[in-house]
Order: structure tokens, then sequence, then C-alpha cells
């Protein structure tokens, strides 16, 4: 099982990853540095490990590396920073829906594909677009309230 | 299984060619959220990843809708069109996430007890184009009736599935149990009906699975319901012995007593409810 090359744009730049053809994309992701993209579940129901694949939400632990190549990846380093969060984050420390933040990097990157799609959501969309990702510690709600109070300060 | 390489082909011919020179050890990838549940082995293959083909998207043409094997589940759930019921089906699948990586194609290369769209394309009296040598035909009675993988070798390779559109008289529901939310089935259940002009049953499929080995029809259920009238049906004293009859395997600890109890219930309530779409005007 020889390695092989893959590349991808992973928030927005440019990279080349040898791979093993074996390898899951959140174990690549991770040896490479990205280590916000968290290993939880390992089977596809929890949603820690949530990368954006072509703008869209996939379970970077069930998918293999090499079904990422040619695409264009984003990873929670990507989505701001600790001076300048995103607005989705700053709505989420802000309504104190984060406790211990496992599940918050595919949780936020899951809800940054929801607002590209729909600026506006409802709460029906909301649940809907977010239904792969669990959190423990919140029950949800703090959560909801957050993503809607983002929805509501959308034009 | 373990993956030893993988190659992107770009048409159906090269697939198959791929196929041909990998003989045993090659497998067709769609969106590939199945395979961890495989059996475990150290057995090597090599991942022929179909994502390239032109098999993608949603064509509505002469009251029915061809759907491209690679079309996700998410694009399901999202289409809408006239008479368009797939959308009632894709919701229920797993989470965004798997709607974003599966495929239908995928959904009914193999029959796992998870996979939805069996049930509710058989009801649908789906066709199924299978690109082989040539391109043949298969109708979901056939190709749900064991294990599909077994139609799909020698490098066959499922190209589009085609569905009817929901037009007046006629009427589909769907039903999915299951414990939790996104968790897999443990009962599905689809019925599509049509109805005459004086609103008696003309066609009728009611298929059950999840808990059966393969999708099944309750085909003498469907026999009695042929030429009734509607209004004059009384979906309650049905008899539905047939269910007895029906082989079981129960999922989540539920025993075969309460799977078959559950059955009955379960399609009564899909039946008034494809009976009454049909029978209303809620198809524009």
């Amino acid at each position: 099982m020889s390695n092989k090359i893959i590349n991808l744009v992973v928030n927005g730049v440019k990279k080349e990853f040898s791979i093993s053809p074996n390898e899951k994309l959140l174990d690549v992701l991770r040896r490479e540095g990205y280590k916000g993209t968290k290993f939880g579940c390992g089977e596809g129901s929890c949603g820690a490990c949530t990368v954006l694949l072509e703008g869209k939400p996939v379970y970077a632990c069930i998918m293999y590396a090499f079904q990422a190549d040619g695409k264009a990846l984003d990873t929670i380093e990507g989505v701001g920073s600790a001076q300048n969060p995103h607005k989705i984050q700053r709505a989420l420390i802000d309504q104190g829906a984060v406790q211990c933040g496992f599940c918050m990097p595919g949780m936020i990157l899951s809800a940054k594909s929801m607002f590209e799609e729909n600026s506006k959501p409802d709460e029906e969309f909301i649940r809907t677009h977010m239904d792969g990702n669990l959190c423990r510690c919140t029950g949800y709600e703090k959560i909801l309230t957050a993503l809607e109070n983002v929805a509501a300060s959308n034009k | 299984m373990k993956i030893s390489d993988f190659t992107f082909p770009c048409c159906v011919e090269e697939a198959q060619a791929c196929m041909k020179s990998a003989e045993e050890s090659a497998f067709f990838l769609a969106g590939g959220t199945s395979i961890r549940f495989l059996k475990e082995s150290d057995e090597e293959k090599i991942a022929i990843d179909v994502s390239k083909l032109p098999f993608v998207g949603i064509v509505n043409e002469e009251n029915a809708y061809e759907i491209g094997s690679l079309t996700t589940i998410n694009d399901l759930m999202k289409y809408s069109g006239k008479g368009w019921v797939l959308d009632r089906v894709a919701k229920l699948v797993g989470t965004q996430q798997i709607r974003n990586m599966s495929t239908i194609g995928g959904n009914i290369a193999r029959i796992f007890y998870w996979s939805d769209f069996p049930v509710a394309l058989m009801a649908l009296n789906a066709e199924i184009a299978i690109k082989g040598h040539e391109w043949f035909t298969v109708d979901a009675d056939t190709y749900f009736d064991k294990q599909p993988i077994q139609k799909l070798i020698n490098g066959n390779i499922i190209g589009f599935i085609e569905i009817p559109e929901i037009t007046k008289g006629k009427g589909f529901a769907y039903h999915k149990e299951n414990r939790t939310y996104s968790a897999f089935s443990t009962l599905n259940v689809a019925v599509y009906a049509s109805l005459d002009g004086d609103e008696k049953v003309e066609s009728i499929r009611i298929v059950v699975g999840a808990c059966t080995p393969f999708p099944v029809r309750l085909k003498k259920v469907e026999a009695h319901l042929i030429g009734k009238k509607v209004s004059e049906l009384n979906i309650d004293k049905l008899s539905l012995a047939e269910i007895d009859k029906i082989s079981i395997v129960p999922k989540e600890g539920m025993t075969k007593t309460y799977c078959r109890h559950l059955i009955k219930t379960k399609v009564k309530d899909v039946l008034l409810e494809a009976l009454a779409e049909a029978k209303g005007d809620c198809h524009e």
C-alpha cells in the first residue's frame, strides 16, 4: 500500500498531501496540523469532525482522504480568529452557547454552510441543517438562539 | 477491507475497464458512507471512485423523473418539482453530512437494513437502468428480490433510476420508524396508489422493509384493495394476515411479535395517507 499525492485547497490555500489510500480525511487533516477538526465518535454520528467540502458539510472521520482530491476544503482554522471571531463565533460566545467546546468547530462549520445557503433561516431550517452535530453539554437551546440571532442580524 | 489504491475514472467505459483489469480486487465507490459497516478484514481492494461519472441530476420528462445514480440524498431532499416525492424519503435519511455524501445509487447498490430508498423505490415501481456491456433496465421487483450487488457484477453499474411523477389520482406515502432522530430504520413502509375516476383503487403497491431481509410487497392486501372505492374502505378492519407469514429480522431488541404488530399499525397509517393524497387534489 504505497502513498499517493492528493491536491486540495484548504481554507483557500493550495496544499499537497502524501496519503495512504486507506487513510481517512480526518487523520490526514490532524496529522497536517488542522487539529481544530476533532475526532469524536469516528463513525459519522457526532459531527465533531465536520469540514466543508466544496462548501457542504461532510464527516471527515468516515470519508477517505482521496475522496477530497482536487476539491476545496474548509476547516475551522479558516473561520475567524481569537482576535477577530466570525459573527457566528461571536454570537455563540455572546449567548453563552459554548461549554466544553469540543463540538464547536463542527457546529460552526455546519452553521457557516447554512448561512451561505440561506442568510435568514427559520427555526426549522436551522434544526434540519444542524441535525448532524451533537452537543452533549448545552442542550442546544443556546446554540439555536445564537444562530437565530445571526439570522436576525443578516440583511 | 483495506483500500490499497484508488482511481477516478471519467467515463463509464474507463470505470468498467478498471474493474475488469482488477478482477475481484476492486469495487465501485460512490459516497462511501456504508463502507465502515462492511466486515472488517485485511483484504485489500482498489477503490474505483465513480463520483466523476455523468450520472448526476434529476430530469422530469413525460410524467416521470429520471434520477442520476450519483445524485446525493441532499439534492433529492432539496429538489422540488411537480409530483416529486423522494424529498419525503430523503429528509428522513441520516444527517446533513450523511445526506451530502450518500448517493441514491449507493443507497440501493446493496441492501442494508438502514437503506431507506429500496422500500420507497419498490413501492413506486421504479426502473433501474444499469450499464453493463449494453444498457439494460430492471424493474424494482426484480432488482430488490435479492441482494442487488449480485446484479452489479462484471463492471455493471447503476446509471439512472426512473420513478413516476405523482399526478392527480395518485398518492404516495412513506414512513420510517427509528428509535431516535437520524438513527437507522427499524421499519420502513411505503405505499403508492392510483385511483380511477370513480375513486376506486386502480393499482396499489404496499412495501415493507428494514425489519425484513429484503423489501416485501403485501400482494394479498394489494389484491384485496383493487377495485374498492376509497370512501367505502374500512382500513381498520382490513385483513393483514399476510404480515404474519413474512420473514422478520427484528432490530433494536424488538421481538418478532412486536415487529408484526408495528407493521400492521404502520401499514394502515401509510395506506390512509397515500389514499388521501390520491383522493385529494394537492398535486399542483
